[in-house]
C-alpha cells in the first residue's frame, strides 16, 4: 500500500526535476543566446561561439559531479568537502579551455589577412576582479603558512592536524582539526595546478586567432574574449574563494572555542571575518560564472560618439 | 579613424607567404607607417591569425632583421629598429601610382566611375 509520505516524497523529487530542468533550460538559452553588437547588430562574419559554450556547460556539469564525488570520497578527514570547490572551478576552468581550444577559427582561404595588432592577456582580464581573486589568493597564502607554521599533530600523530594552545591556568589545550599541513599541502597543490590552468586558458582567449579583420567583427570578438576571461576569472575566484572559506571558518571557531588569551580569540574573530568574507566573494564567483551576461562585464562596447 | 592596414598574403600567388609577410612590413616600414621601437604582432599570433606556420611568419621576421629593420629581443617582441618617414609629396605619388593601377584594371572589367567610387567606399567601409 503506497503511503502518504512516499506519495509526497515522489511528488517532491518530480517538482525538484521539474525546477532543475527548468532552470537548466534558461542557463542554457540565456548562454546560448546569440550575440549582438549595440545597436542591435549583428556582425555576421563571428559565427555564434555555441561550440564553446557547451564545452563551458560541460565543465561546469563536470566540475559539478567532480565536486560532488570528491567530497565523498575518502581522501582523509574533512580534504574531500576542502577540495570540492576547487574541482568545480577546475571544472570550469578545464571546459572554457577546450572550448577555447576548438573555438572555430579562420577559414583557409586564399586571401587571409592578419591585423597589426599586439594581443595582451591584460587586455582581456577584468581589472576589477582580478584584484580580487589576488587579493583572496595572498590571503590564503597567508592564512594556510601561519596555520601551518602554528600546527602540531594530532592525538593519532597524523603531522599538521592539530593546534596547542597554553591555556591561562597553565594547562595546554589541544584542538582539532585544524589546518595544518595534513590541509595545506594538498590545497596548495591544488591551487597551484588551478593557476596553471587558469594562466593557459587566459592565454589562448588572446592568442586565439581572430576570425574576422573588419571593425565591426573584431569588436565583437574582442567582447567575447572579455567575457571568457571573466568566467576563468570567476573560476579561478571558485578555487581559491572555497579553501579560504572552509580554512577561515574552521580554523577561526577552532581559536574560539578554546581557553586561549584574548589574542587568540581576536585572531579567531578575524579568521572568521576572513571565512565570511570568502563565502560571500564565493557566491559572487558562483553567480559570475552562471550568469556571466547579468554579472560580467558590458557585453558589446557601445559605439564611441564623434 | 585611419586604421593600420592588415598584413594580406595570398595563397594563389606565386611568391612565397613569408616573402609577401616580409614585403607588406618593409613596405610599411619604409614609409613610415611603422615606427622607431613600433613593436610588430607576435610571431605565433600573426602565424596563427593568417592560417600559416609559425615558421614562415618566423622566416619573415628574420628576413627582416637581416635587413637591419627589426631587431627582436627575447621578452621584448620584435621592434622596428628604423624610423624613415616618407616625404608627404613621395606619399601621395605613390598612393596615386597605386590608384592608376587600381582604376586601369577595374576599366579592363568594364567598371564605370560609379562603379570605382562604390568599391572604394564598401572597402573603406
Amino acid at each position: 500500500m503506497i503511503q502518504v509520505n512516499q506519495v509526497a516524497a515522489a511528488v517532491a523529487g518530480f517538482l525538484a526535476v521539474l525546477v532543475l530542468a527548468a532552470g537548466g533550460a534558461v542557463l542554457a538559452r540565456a548562454w546560448l543566446a546569440p550575440p549582438s553588437l549595440a545597436g542591435g547588430m549583428v556582425a555576421e562574419s563571428v559565427p555564434t561561439p555555441r561550440r564553446v559554450i557547451l564545452w563551458r556547460i560541460a565543465g561546469l556539469v563536470v566540475g559539478l559531479a567532480g565536486g560532488y564525488l570528491v567530497s565523498n570520497v575518502n581522501l582523509g578527514i574533512g580534504i574531500g568537502p576542502l577540495l570540492s570547490m576547487p574541482v568545480i572551478g577546475g571544472g570550469v576552468l578545464a571546459g572554457v579551455l577546450v572550448g577555447e581550444l576548438t573555438a572555430p577559427g579562420p577559414g583557409r582561404t586564399p586571401t587571409r589577412q592578419a591585423q597589426l595588432e599586439i594581443r595582451q592577456v591584460t587586455d582581456y582580464l577584468p581589472r576589477r576582479m582580478l584584484i580580487l581573486v589576488g587579493f583572496i589568493s595572498a590571503l590564503l597564502a597567508l592564512v594556510l603558512c601561519v596555520t601551518t607554521l602554528v600546527a602540531v599533530p594530532d592525538d593519532l600523530g597524523r603531522a599538521g592536524r592539530a593546534l596547542s594552545v597554553v591555556c591561562a591556568d597553565g594547562t595546554t589545550s589541544q584542538r582539532s582539526p585544524w589546518p595544518g599541513i595534513y590541509y595545506s599541502a594538498p590545497t596548495a597543490v591544488v591551487v597551484l595546478l588551478g593557476f596553471i590552468l587558469a594562466a593557459l586558458t587566459v592565454r589562448r582567449i588572446a592568442r586565439r586567432p581572430r576570425v574576422s579583420t573588419d571593425s565591426a567583427s573584431r569588436a565583437l570578438e574582442d567582447a567575447i574574449r572579455r567575457q571568457t576571461a571573466f568566467t576563468v576569472s570567476a573560476a579561478y575566484g571558485v578555487l581559491v574563494a572555497g579553501p579560504l572559506t572552509g580554512i577561515g571558518l574552521i580554523s577561526g571557531l577552532t581559536l574560539l572555542d578554546n581557553c586561549g588569551p584574548l589574542m587568540v580569540h581576536a585572531g579567531g574573530w578575524a579568521l572568521v571575518a576572513i571565512g565570511v568574507g570568502a563565502l560571500v566573494a564565493l557566491c559572487w564567483f558562483m553567480l559570475a560564472i552562471l550568469f556571466p551576461r547579468l554579472t560580467g562585464p558590458p557585453p558589446f562596447p557601445e559605439p564611441s560618439e564623434g | 579613424m585611419t586604421e593600420l592596414p592588415a598584413i594580406v598574403v595570398d595563397m594563389t600567388s606565386p611568391v612565397p607567404p613569408f616573402e609577401q609577410i616580409r614585403a607588406q612590413f618593409f613596405t610599411l616600414i619604409s614609409n613610415g607607417v611603422l615606427h622607431r621601437n613600433d613593436r610588430l604582432p607576435p610571431v605565433r599570433q600573426l602565424a596563427a591569425d593568417l592560417r600559416l606556420a609559425v615558421g614562415t611568419t618566423a622566416r619573415a621576421y628574420r628576413e627582416l632583421e637581416a635587413a637591419g629593420l627589426v631587431r627582436t629581443r627575447r621578452g621584448g617582441g620584435t621592434r622596428v629598429l628604423t624610423s624613415q618617414a616618407a616625404p608627404p609629396e613621395r606619399r601621395a605619388a605613390l598612393v596615386h601610382e597605386r590608384a592608376r593601377a587600381f582604376v586601369q584594371q577595374a576599366r579592363l572589367l568594364g567598371a564605370t566611375d560609379s562603379d570605382l567610387i562604390a568599391a572604394v567606399n564598401d572597402v573603406l567601409g
